[in-house]
């Protein structure tokens, strides 16, 4: 068996952890939407305080500066954000019906599903490449595992 | 129609949802390279994701509901923290460990904390126990994701 690098071991920790997080994040803001008694104002205060979060860690770590290049960018850039609030709301508004699982089950094939056909067009800049068979049976899989976790 | 089937919308909503995670990625890293940070980037596409979500909740009436986050245990508010973590652990991590490892310890997480807490039925959601069939199915989710990661 092939030793992992020691060193490798803490980034492999806090990325497994960071997944735990996403995993109880839905379900947290879920609890919140009902709490609240709107699905839209709990995923409104689950950006802002995020959002603040990373603004603070962005000025820690001295990168203020590149903050202030938002002016000169194409706004078609800046409505990534845009998506991923629709993603927060859809997670937060899914959970109850059909439960945790099976959601990121199906936000996993959108994705997947999606890359396939964006990376097959190079779409932002990205390095093209090209729809394969592997690709597809791993899109196959993840739709596999979504209607599993239905049974 | 069996039980199984009907929440279809929902889920056709979510692989929507993914659809646009995965424009949003390559966007969120353009902007990135534009700005040459891409924490800033991730700050930015999180504020504007607030102020979508802010307008959109004022202009459909939900804006009462933001007194409640006085009412509302503490600790639900801090979910954004763990999204905000998540991202910041994305864009330290893949640099370091490389996009398959960085995944597959991501996807692993998030899986099994999924199989987990649907088995806990947390927060007054549904219970859905572990199966035999479950466990295949992140087996099927996590290879997938990682193969088209290789």
């Amino acid at each position: 068996m092939t030793q992992l690098p020691a060193s490798l071991l803490l980034p492999i920790l806090v990325v497994f952890v960071a997944g735990i997080g996403f995993g109880i994040q839905a379900p947290m803001n879920a609890a919140l939407g009902k709490g609240l008694g709107s699905g839209l104002a709990a995923a409104t205060v689950s950006f802002g305080v995020g959002f603040v979060a990373l603004l603070v860690l962005t000025l820690v770590a001295g990168q203020g500066a590149p903050l202030l290049g938002i002016a000169g960018q194409p706004a078609l850039l800046l409505i990534g954000g845009l998506f991923g609030a629709f993603v927060v709301w859809s997670m937060l508004w899914s959970v109850p019906t059909i439960g945790i699982l099976t959601a990121f089950a199906a936000l996993l094939l959108g994705q997947l599903s999606a890359a396939l056909v964006l990376d097959a067009l190079g779409a932002f800049g990205t390095p093209v490449s090209p729809i394969t068979p592997k690709r597809i049976l791993a899109v196959a899989l993840v739709a596999g595992g979504l209607v599993l976790s239905r049974l | 129609m069996p039980t199984s089937l009907m929440p279809l919308f929902p889920v056709f909503v979510i692989v929507l949802a993914g659809g646009m995670a995965a424009l949003q990625a390559p966007m969120n890293a353009a902007l990135g390279r534009s700005l040459n940070s891409a924490t800033a980037a991730a700050t930015i596409s999180f504020g504007v994701g607030f102020l979508g979500l802010l307008v959109l909740s004022l202009v459909l009436g939900d804006g009462r509901s933001f007194a409640r986050t006085t009412q509302v245990d503490g600790w639900l508010l801090l979910g954004g923290l763990l999204g905000a973590f998540y991202v910041w652990a994305i864009l330290w991590s893949i640099p370091v460990l490389g996009i398959v490892t960085a995944v597959s310890a991501m996807i692993l997480g998030q899986l099994l904390v999924a199989l987990t807490l649907d088995a806990m039925g947390p927060f007054g959601l549904p219970v859905h126990e572990v199966s035999g069939t479950r466990i295949l199915a992140v087996v099927l989710v996590a290879g997938g994701v990682i193969l088209s990661r290789m």
